[in-house]
């Protein structure tokens, strides 16, 4: 029997290690959990090294289904981001609710190797079981305080709509399957080509997209994410909303530029259609919002509205300005949402009982922790497009794409939308700036160990993306020109 | 054509082996009893009261077929054949002898059918044996019936694992799922049986065998000083007598598969034994493994719940998995 | 001609009991019978010479998950909440529009398209030249799929760490020195009086 050669899943192989570890190593702790996390970090710091390692590689293994290249490394490099800084904020979050358990890191890895894998992904079925350990581990971590009433009906509001997602994206592929007999991406692409069964193609197109929907909160399948946002515990609602969306981006660009390349013309439309409908459900459901979390929740979804946008720009172009802009926007979004969340984490533990992440709660922070605030304010910036962060470029290049791909009234409806969006975010700001908190607040510590790394990363993530831009676009662009050579 | 009534044939013996052993099972296991527990037995119908299970029979089916208002009716009355499913599918599978045999000038293979995948289909049809007990209890409306299936259906679930696991080691070595092969990769003698190289295996697979069956010491499911007499407890007549039939039927099949995967199957000791017919040998085999069964179920006191869910997850679990890692290592080295 | 009318029989008994599944209102019933359908289906396994599928569709559906199912609503005693009111009777007759238009969807597409996997490279000649069943598949599984194999497998592993998780008891001294105990609505569940 040959020996498959392991090259393109080393960082995978990696993850997993450190999550296995972390399973050993937690039994022999005590109360101190440092020595997991610093497993978890050496194991996240490892993957993301690894895959930076392997830069410039250009190789698929096991029978094809899995590739190393750019543009999976770009992802990689993102997911390890994501997971360094939704670590690091979390011992103290957890201390706070007395549920740090090692577990809880090792689900966390066991989430983002699936999201590796779903980004790498060149086969259906590599795709499917990749989705399917990013989401079941995620079902896990939103239940992960079982105590909590919150906690649970996130957790199960999660599962049994991700399960149905997931049930519908199968049934898409296995059409798929059907159709060509292959499941290698390159195979069915060549096998659509040849124009039959159009009306069969639409119908799994659909499906798959629905499917996807779901996992990445297109509206209307949105209903779960404020949910499930608001129960999760915090880091891990943060992580929800770049993590997944991220893969989930990474595999439905893949998907659909070269499974579904004989249909474009159909999910062009379904794209541009959902893109307007996301944008405005999200932008205007987190007006409404005085909980912290799901004005969050809503304001991920009006992203991902965005994001739609770009792809509808590709589908109607074939231009590969939307997906590099597409890589960039997914990129400055997990820095400033998750350090966004980072914050609410940060004040939940100083007010284990009281702080209900409400805009009142917000009332006075300036005074209160004011490093707490400007950090805020500085992802709240970023998360509406101010120039100078890393949303403004984001933003910047999505909307210049769309508009190259001669879609200017959908540019111009974003944008619009993106000046609604400036209402409630800044209204954040408001509170913590101009006005008064009704109870005297005592004690509290100032921000500082792990949170204090994570939340600084976050914050260079957003300065440095926003105020140096060249470097990020250019990996954006190797990474999906590199990606549409296949 | 011919092949066809063969099979029927095939199936027409198999049946009465499994079933036409039970009358006489059931004397043994009570002579047994008497023996352990120094006192006669059954001693009045018959000579040497050989004939007490046919009266007992004849009693349980003049008796009335009670069903309780409160039961559910159809899975109450269904719930009792379960058992003889996978019973009788299972001994389809054991060979009880050579293949191409010449009977009367006809070629024959003496096993019903050569599987691919026997050995997973024993396992499958193991998992649906449990129906049986549970839907009898649930279907009684009872508490201490509920509990009784229950307790039977957590303990098979649980040593099913163990028991699949420890077989697991054996189809590594045999390389094959087929039970015709597993005992052709015994040929030779004793000392070729995988009881020896696979003796933690085969503990394993016997003492989980006994769980499966639900006999002392692991008869927690119909534990009569605790639950009356558990899932059964409703049960009365010759619907009582059915279940009583069926765990009986499951003995000899399992003995017949334990004889086979870890003894030699129907294959003599020493070769020059072979002048013996190999069905001889099987039954000869299953004999000694029923003996075991009641021996132990006479000798030893029950478990404890906990105590039985204990050794079936924190020993067996890991000891088959530890057996089936070492002996997977020593193949792939050797 | 036989294994034909074999078909239809076990298709008409796997779709029959399925949908009895559907619209017994007594629980236990409907696993019974999802049970007998799974059984059957099975059986359609066997017809196309898939004996390695047909067993493993009995063990891990009829064996190793119905039995969890049974449990479930044994230990729960499902019976009593047979007569439980729907909490959204509008969501009925959306169901009752919609659902027969996306079957019209299925059947229509599935009609107009061609097949192309159906049949695969397998027939049984080729199955039987390869050493069978088990062994091609074998070969199949551990060459050509070992990646999703591989994954699957620690998607198990986060499933059972996760059941781990979710449901170990900790020590009650530990349960009543928590922070948040006494905030009202998020109290342990444990420690809440059942309301009557």
């Amino acid at each position: 029997m040959p020996t498959p050669d392991v090259t393109p899943i080393i960082p995978e192989l990696i993850l997993a290690v450190a999550a296995c570890l972390v399973l050993v190593v937690e039994p022999f702790l005590k109360l101190d959990k440092t020595a997991v996390v610093a497993v978890a970090l050496t194991g996240l710091l490892a993957y993301g090294a690894a895959a930076f390692a392997l830069l410039g590689q250009d190789m698929a293994g096991f029978n094809d289904m899995i590739v190393i290249n750019d543009y999976a490394i770009f992802f990689k490099v993102l997911f390890a981001a994501a997971g360094v800084m939704t670590v690091l904020m979390s011992p103290r979050y957890l201390e706070a609710h007395d549920r740090h358990l090692g577990e809880y890191y090792a689900l966390l890895l066991f989430a983002i190797l699936g999201m590796s894998v779903l980004a790498a992904a060149r086969d259906l079925m590599a795709f499917y079981v990749g989705l399917e350990l990013m989401a079941v581990s995620s079902y896990l971590l939103a239940g992960f305080f079982r105590y909590r009433l919150r906690s649970n009906e996130a957790a199960l509001k999660y599962f049994l709509t991700g399960c149905f997602a997931s049930a519908i994206t199968l049934y898409g592929i296995s059409m798929v399957y059907g159709f060509t007999g292959a499941t290698n991406y390159a195979e069915v692409g060549t096998a659509l080509a040849g124009g039959e069964n159009t009306l069969g193609v639409a119908f799994a197109t659909a499906l798959v997209f629905a499917g996807m929907g779901f996992k990445v909160s297109v509206a209307p399948f949105h209903m779960w994410t404020p949910d499930v946002y608001e129960g999760a515990p915090t880091p891990i609602a943060g992580f929800f909303s770049v993590g997944p969306k991220a893969a989930g981006f990474a595999a439905i660009l893949m998907m659909f530029l070269a499974v579904f390349e004989a249909s474009v013309d159909t999910w062009t439309v379904i794209f541009i259609a959902f893109s307007i409908f996301t944008m405005l459900v999200g932008n205007l459901f987190a007006l409404v919002q005085r909980n912290l979390k799901r004005m969050l929740a809503y304001s991920s979804i009006a992203h991902v509205g965005y994001l739609l946008a770009g792809m509808g720009a590709i589908g109607q172009s074939g231009d590969l300005l939307a997906g590099e802009a597409i890589l960039l926007y997914l990129a400055a979004y997990t820095f400033m949402n998750l350090g966004a969340f980072g914050v609410l984490a940060y004040l939940k533990t100083q007010q284990p009982v009281t702080f209900d992440y409400t805009l009142d709660d917000m009332a006075g922070l300036a005074r209160r922790s004011p490093w707490a605030a400007i950090l805020m304010s500085l992802f709240m910036f970023s998360l509406t497009g101010i120039p100078g962060t890393a949303g403004f470029i984001g933003k910047f290049y999505l909307f210049n794409a769309v508009v190259r791909a001669d879609l200017v009234w959908l540019a111009a409806i974003a944008v619009i939308f993106s000046a609604v969006s400036a209402y409630y975010y800044l209204r954040v700001m408001v509170y913590m700036f101009f006005r008064e908190s009704e109870e005297e607040f005592v004690g509290g510590e100032a921000i500082s160990g792990p949170l204090a790394a994570s939340l600084a990363l976050a914050a260079a993530g957003v300065l440095f993306i926003g105020l140096v831009p060249a470097r990020l676009v250019d990996a954006s662009a190797t990474a999906f020109q590199n990606f549409l050579g296949l | 054509m011919t092949e066809f009534i063969i099979l029927i044939i095939k199936l027409i013996l198999i049946i009465a082996v499994s079933v036409g052993m039970v009358p006489f099972l059931i004397y043994f296991e009570r002579k047994f009893a008497g023996f352990f527990q120094s006192r006669m037995g059954p001693t009045y119908a018959g000579p040497w009261g050989s004939l007490q299970s046919f009266g007992d029979m004849a009693k349980l089916m003049s008796k009335e077929d009670l069903v309780p208002a409160a039961a559910d009716g159809p899975v109450f009355r269904i719930a009792p054949y379960i058992l003889f499913v996978p019973a009788f599918v299972s001994m389809t599978l054991i060979p009880f002898g050579p293949m191409d045999v010449d009977i009367f000038g006809y070629n024959v293979d003496l096993v019903v059918s050569s599987f691919d995948a026997g050995v997973i289909l024993f396992l499958a049809l193991g998992s649906l044996a449990v129906y049986g007990p549970v839907f009898g209890g649930w279907a009684s409306n009872n508490n201490w019936a509920l509990l009784g299936a229950l307790r039977s259906g957590a303990q098979m679930v649980s040593y099913e694992i163990s028991m699949g696991l420890a077989v697991v080691g054996v189809i590594v070595m045999a390389n094959t799922l087929n039970f015709v092969d597993i005992v052709d990769a015994q040929a030779g003698g004793f000392w070729n049986w995988f009881f020896i190289p696979q003796l933690v295996g085969f503990v394993i697979f016997f003492v989980a065998s006994i769980a499966e069956l639900n006999r002392d010491p692991f008869n927690l499911a119909e534990a009569e000083q605790e639950l009356v007499a558990g899932y059964m407890t409703e049960y009365s007549g010759m619907r009582w007598g059915i279940f009583m039939f069926g765990e009986y039927v499951n003995m000899v099949v399992m003995s017949a598969v334990i004889s086979t995967i870890f003894m030699g199957g129907w294959r003599a000791p020493f070769e020059f034994l072979d002048v013996i017919p190999g069905f001889i040998w099987l039954v000869g085999k299953m004999l000694f493994f029923i003996f075991l069964y009641m021996w132990i179920r006479w000798t030893l006191p029950r478990y404890r719940y906990n105590q039985l869910m204990d050794i079936g997850w924190k020993i067996f679990l890991p000891l088959a998995i530890a057996n089936l890692a070492v002996t997977a290592l020593i193949i792939s080295v050797v | 001609m036989v294994e034909k009318v074999l078909f239809i029989v076990f298709a008409a008994l796997a779709v029959g009991s399925g949908v009895g599944v559907i619209t017994r209102s007594n629980i236990v019933h409907a696993l019974i019978l999802l049970i007998f359908s799974f059984v059957n289906v099975a059986a359609i396994y066997l017809l196309t010479s898939a004996f390695f599928i047909a067993v493993v569709q009995i063990l891990v559906y009829a064996g190793a998950i119905l039995v969890l199912f049974t449990f479930v609503v044994m230990f729960l005693n499902l019976r009593q909440y047979q007569s439980m009111e729907q909490l959204h009777p509008v969501q009925k007759w959306v169901a009752l529009i919609m659902t027969p238009l996306v079957l019209a969807e299925f059947v229509v597409v599935a009609l107009a398209a061609t097949w192309t996997a159906v049949g695969g490279p397998f027939d049984r000649e080729t199955v039987a030249a390869g050493g069978g069943n088990v062994a091609l598949l074998g070969e199949r599984l551990f060459n050509d799929a070992l990646l999703p194999f591989e994954i699957a497998s620690l998607i198990l592993l986060v499933a059972m760490v996760g059941a781990v998780v979710l449901a170990a008891k900790e020590g009650r001294e530990f349960m009543e020195t928590r922070a948040w105990a006494d905030t009202d609505e998020e109290r342990i569940p444990e420690f809440v009086e059942e309301e009557v």
